[in-house]
């Protein structure tokens, strides 16, 4: 019992913390944060970080730290937006085409690191370099073709505006938390992540359940790349790794939340954390930052700060 | 005579050109506890792996209940009562206990996809109580528990596929006095049920007490199968190393002597639940034993003399220069060094060559005028040490990993003493190594002692400590219990009750 | 046995540099061996050798530093503005003072945060992007015309040289370089030797950021000034440049200089070599994916043929069942 009050205690504490910080944020802004309307705002913003956190969760947990993620959400968006317009497949192409092709090309980047035994975060870099070049090539092509280098979504956006994206959202936390936490998939992974000779030794087939993670991850990546698209009707290409970017929120809603895992379960934590990581930019634009350049600046110092949370009093070796 | 519950014909298994195991046949009867002795690399483990499906055999048969039995992996051979619990393998910390005991096997707790937690924490319970185990609290993550209740949990996990053949690797090793009364319990009325043990332990005079029959394995072959009362603990240790022990094997003294002069001075030193107020003095020539039970905090105290522990306080210094020694560096450069107690985790480049590895701690010595290190001189120092403590290697450049646990320990211990020390913390320095290789240890630091080096030795092996210190120290509940002299107290029995 | 599969690690590099001059070669109709694209090559290739002559202390640790695109830009804005406050004098202090603090901050990250390296330096990577954006907009700050010299080949190939006899030294024939390769191959094994490993790493990080500072000046230098887009992609070069030469992933006793030095002209051929050929863009990058998987691979798989020997014979569990506590 003592157990379990300490943790309650635990979690106590950090909402509490959670809501000083909104309290004293929206001080700083003359209320101008805890309004209902920027409070939507907010939500909005972050439900696609919290989508692409629960699928790098099933991938990152297992030890695979994939990094094309971003360029993978880029190319499956356009090209479910492709099937959805050009193609004429409506929300079939959009739904279908985005979730398979997300799941293929994970399953690319994953099976590279898994089969090749390359380092996770080099094959990832790798992979997303390629799928950024696939569609920069294809955006060439478009752009000769058809005048604007990137499908829009006319229509089929629904997925992408409120009360909508809520629903899914819920849904998807729903979801992940049973996979994660009450389904032997997650069970499994989390035996992987925890000690890798353990799982073995049990009669885990450790590829098995580390490709099957990525499929499981990738269908939640593939919701992010749908909601995204939906919502912002256009996903254009990138170059040079610029698909990073896409996912830095996200890789810092992860971060954050295994630093609380101890006190809240990861599904849980990354809505925290995501919501939390939305404010802070939700503030920064109220403050006035300039996105692009200061917003970006302040990105990278909170992914650097998770990181120095979720390593904290880390004793082991680090690379 | 009861029945053979697993029998083993001209089984084989050869990794590369080194055969671990050579025609063993061996028959357990059902209901007895069934040791395995041998040395290190004598093919033991590899016996035990092979029984529970962990490696495949490259010829032969085994036989269990009189069927052919030839299991892929463990999970098959659990399917077939077959089980194992061995040394390294430990549990995923950040899963609750009830899930990894069960872990690999969720499914039998699933509804419609869905674990149910509260009837595997039940199964849990159970499957702890049915073999007396003791209670493990399950609303908690396992890293949470201590190491005692995670070896616990390791072998009810064992139990929990319901074995009549239970492979037990090492496993006393974790536990202390007291738990291993729990599990000598359990061993009793397990094989009461006529279910049976194979018991692979360092530790001959446990094996002695407990086990039924035993045999010895030497460099993968079976050298004699007999009933334990026809053994004596002398002549099992010479079938494991087939000669005769000579008597130089331990000091054969019983005087304490060192010189007056203090190299190392300890005062109050504390580490919060690690250790309580150590005070004591290390002197020149001095072999200072340091025992205790699993949980005394002895191989803590190795840790922080080194510097390495967090939170430190107290004094740590060399008497003579005054000089404190508060991190690893200040201890080298006063002339000392710390050998942990994991050789390959925390001293050996196990994918570097020989030559890297053994002039590591040197390097510093060697370099010159604007840090310059002659790629000669390192060469000829690897060599040097190479030659002068027979390590057995094909040259400088043999990578570490594939040399034998003996070797590489020579290799962690002659690079340091080639360096000019004053004193040297040795933690369990023997720990898996066999016995040959143990010999010539003992004799490197009876050498050393009597260039003046201060050695603390720190052992699990309470012969050890008996047949090399000067002075042993016993640590209970992480403090200094007693400290005894060569001179008089040197029996097992006036140890023990410090001890306990 | 083992002495033939070292020289194929040896000379590795050696064959895919000559295989791609062959091919090129011919592909171009001879195009890359013209005068001026060969200096364009070297041009190149000294730039990316310089950071990577920094970039290779990490590296031997096992660790990651990608800053280097926009660490480059970042100096090299600001010794654009030292040389025009200062004139050229100003730049290489200005410079070198902003990559060893770029360094030093990466290094505490890492070695006293214990923020995996690559997670850090991606985050720096953009942060210092956007750091450059927002510095520079879309300005071009120009570089005094008395530093010009430092471009012309007579300048530029002595300096190098010298700078790799430097980092050579530093490298291979000092206990410090001694102790980075050993932190790669086991970083416990250097702290219970009882150096401080940490002053190590963070010294190592300070290097490389100080030569990726000193190879944005030569990349300046040569644009005749700054705008916020130098240096984009920068970094996976010279990390390819190391990887395509042979240099492990994982660091250690096998990071070896004169990989990168064949390296680096390697994988500036490639892509000099497809630009010539007429690839695009997405081409172009399509393909340098490709290279880095397979160049990881390769480096890989030669790696442990050359170190797998044999194999423990005892402890065949421990084996299977490493990496448990």
């Amino acid at each position: 019992m003592g157990v379990k009050m300490r943790k309650l205690k635990k979690q106590m504490i950090l909402l509490g913390c959670i809501g000083a910080i909104f309290v004293i944020s929206n001080m700083a802004v003359d209320g101008r944060l805890l309004t209902w309307n920027n409070m939507k705002i907010i939500i909005t913003h972050a439900i696609f970080p919290s989508f692409v956190s629960w699928g790098m969760m099933f991938i990152f947990t297992s030890g695979l730290i994939d990094l094309s993620i971003g360029a993978n959400i880029l190319l499956s968006a356009n090209i479910g937006a492709i099937c959805a317009m050009d193609l004429g497949m409506g929300y079939f192409g959009l739904i279908g085409m985005t979730l398979i092709s997300a799941v293929i090309l994970e399953q690319l980047s994953v099976n590279c690191s898994v089969n090749l035994k390359i380092p996770s975060w080099i094959s990832g870099l790798g992979m997303a370099l390629i799928f950024e070049a696939i569609l920069t090539f294809y955006s060439t092509i478009r752009s000769k073709t058809e005048g604007s280098s990137n499908i829009t979504l006319v229509n089929y956006r629904e997925m992408g505006s409120m009360p909508y994206m809520a629903i899914i959202w819920i849904i998807g936390f729903a979801a992940a938390y049973i996979i994660f936490n009450r389904s032997t998939l997650g069970l499994n992974i989390r035996a992987i992540g925890g000690n890798e000779g353990v799982a073995k030794a049990m009669g885990i087939n450790m590829k098995k359940t580390m490709l099957s993670g990525a499929v499981v991850g990738a269908l939640f990546i593939g919701m992010a790349a749908i909601i995204q698209e939906s919502y912002a009707g256009k996903l254009a290409s990138t170059s040079g790794l610029g698909s990073l970017s896409t996912i830095f929120k996200s890789l810092a809603t992860v971060l954050l939340a295994q630093s609380f895992e101890r006190v809240v379960s990861m599904p849980v934590g990354i809505i925290f954390s995501a919501v939390f990581v939305t404010s802070l930019f939700n503030v920064l634009t109220l403050i006035g930052v300039p996105s692009g350049t200061g917003q970006e600046m302040c990105l990278g110092a909170i992914v650097i700060l998770c990181g120095i949370i979720s390593h904290w009093r880390y004793k082991g070796v680090v690379k | 005579m009861a029945e053979e519950i697993l029998k083993t014909e001209n089984l084989s298994k050869s990794f590369g050109a080194t055969k671990a195991n050579k025609n063993i046949n061996i028959t357990i009867h059902s209901g007895s506890v069934f040791g395995l002795a041998g040395e290190n690399g004598s093919g033991k483990s590899t016996l035990a792996s092979i029984i529970c499906g962990i490696q495949k055999r490259d010829g032969g048969i085994i036989y269990k209940d009189g069927n052919e039995y030839n299991p892929a992996n463990l999970i098959e051979a659990n399917r077939l009562h077959v089980s194992m619990v061995v040394q390294e393998l430990g549990v995923v910390g950040s899963l609750p206990p009830a899930i990894n005991m069960f872990l690999g096997r969720t499914d039998e707790f699933t509804t419609g996809g869905i674990v149910n937690l509260n009837k595997m924490e039940e199964a849990a319970n159970k499957q702890l109580k049915k073999w007396d185990l003791g209670s493990i609290p399950m609303d908690c993550m396992t890293e949470e528990l201590s190491i005692e209740q995670r070896k616990i949990l390791e072998l009810a996990r064992a139990l929990s596929t319901d074995p009549d053949f239970l492979v037990l690797d090492e496993i006393s090793q974790a536990l202390s006095h007291d738990r291993r009364e729990i599990l000598y319990r359990f061993i009793k009325r397990f094989t009461k049920e006529g279910k049976t043990i194979l018991m692979v332990t360092h530790d001959l005079d446990e094996m002695m007490e407990i086990c039924d029959t035993i045999a010895v394995l030497r460099d993968g072959e079976m050298i004699e199968t007999k009933p334990t009362s026809e053994f004596t603990i002398n002549e099992l240790k010479r079938k494991m190393i087939g000669r005769e022990i000579s008597g130089e094997y331990y000091r054969s003294d019983w005087k304490e002597e060192y010189q007056e002069e203090v190299i190392l001075e300890v005062e109050n030193l504390t580490v919060p639940d690690q250790l309580k107020d150590i005070s004591f003095q290390l002197h020149k020539g001095e072999i200072l034993g340091v025992c205790g039970l699993s949980d005394a905090g002895i191989h803590s105290l190795g840790r922080a003399l080194f510097g390495m522990s967090e939170r430190r306080t107290g004094k740590v210094c060399v008497k003579t220069t005054k000089a404190l020694l508060n991190k690893p560096k200040d201890v080298i450069k006063a002339g000392g060094a710390y050998l942990s107690k994991d050789r390959d985790l925390d001293g050996l480049m196990l994918d570097a060559s020989l030559g890297s590895n053994l002039a590591v701690p040197s390097v510093s010595d060697l370099s010159g005028r604007l840090g310059f290190l002659n790629p000669r001189e390192v060469k000829n120092l690897a060599e040097e040490i190479k030659d002068s403590f027979e390590i057995k290697a094909t040259g400088i450049e043999h990578i570490v990993k594939s040399l034998s646990g003996g070797n590489r320990q020579k290799v962690n211990l002659s690079r340091w003493l080639v360096k000019d020390l004053k004193f040297i913390i040795l933690d369990c320095p023997t720990r898996g190594v066999d016995i040959g290789v143990k010999a010539y240890i003992y004799n490197i630091l009876k050498k050393a002692k009597k260039e003046g080096i201060g050695i603390l030795l720190i052992s699990d092996e309470l012969s050890e400590t008996i047949g090399m210190s000067d002075r042993i120290m016993i640590m209970r509940d992480r403090r200094i219990a007693g400290i005894l002299s060569r001179n008089t107290d040197f029996t097992e029995d006036k140890i023990i009750e410090v001890m306990l | 046995m083992r002495k033939k599969k070292i020289n194929i690690n040896t000379i590795m590099p050696f064959l895919i540099l000559g295989g791609m001059l062959i091919i090129f070669g011919i592909a171009t109709h001879g195009q890359v061996f013209v005068k001026q694209n060969l200096l364009n090559l070297f041009n190149q290739s000294a730039a990316t050798i310089i950071a990577g002559l920094g970039m290779i202390f990490v590296a031997s640790m096992g660790g990651t530093d990608i800053t280097h695109g926009s660490l480059l830009a970042v100096a090299a804005a600001f010794s654009a503005m030292a040389g025009q406050a200062f004139g050229a004098g100003g730049m290489f202090p200005t410079a070198i003072l902003v990559g060893a603090l770029s360094g030093l901050f990466l290094g505490v990250l890492n070695a006293k945060f214990k923020v995996p390296s690559f997670m850090a330096s991606l985050s720096m990577l953009i942060a210092l992007r956007a750091f450059v954006n927002w510095l520079l907009s879309a300005r071009v700050i120009m570089v005094p015309q008395s530093i010009k010299f430092i471009d012309g080949f007579s300048f530029k190939l002595p300096a190098l040289i010298v700078l790799i006899i430097i980092i050579g030294y530093i490298f291979k024939y000092t206990p410090f370089g001694t102790y980075l390769r050993a932190i790669g191959e086991n970083e416990n094994a250097i702290k219970y030797a009882g150096i401080n490993v940490d002053k190590i790493k963070i010294v190592a990080f300070m290097i490389s950021g100080i030569m990726a500072a000193i190879a944005g000046i030569f990349t300046i230098v040569r644009m005749g000034g700054s705008n916020n887009t130098l240096g984009n992609g920068f970094e996976m070069k010279v990390m390819m440049a190391m990887f395509i030469g042979g240099i492990p992933v994982q660091g250690g006793m096998g990071t070896k200089l004169y990989k990168l030095i064949v390296g680096a002209p390697t994988i500036i051929l490639l892509e000099n070599g497809m630009v010539l050929c007429g690839a695009g863009g997405g081409v172009t990058q399509g393909v340098r994916g490709v290279v880095l998987l397979a160049a990881v691979y390769l480096t890989m798989v030669i790696y442990s043929k050359f170190n797998g020997t044999g194999g423990s014979k005892s402890g065949a569990i421990s084996k299977l069942l490493k990496e448990c506590t």
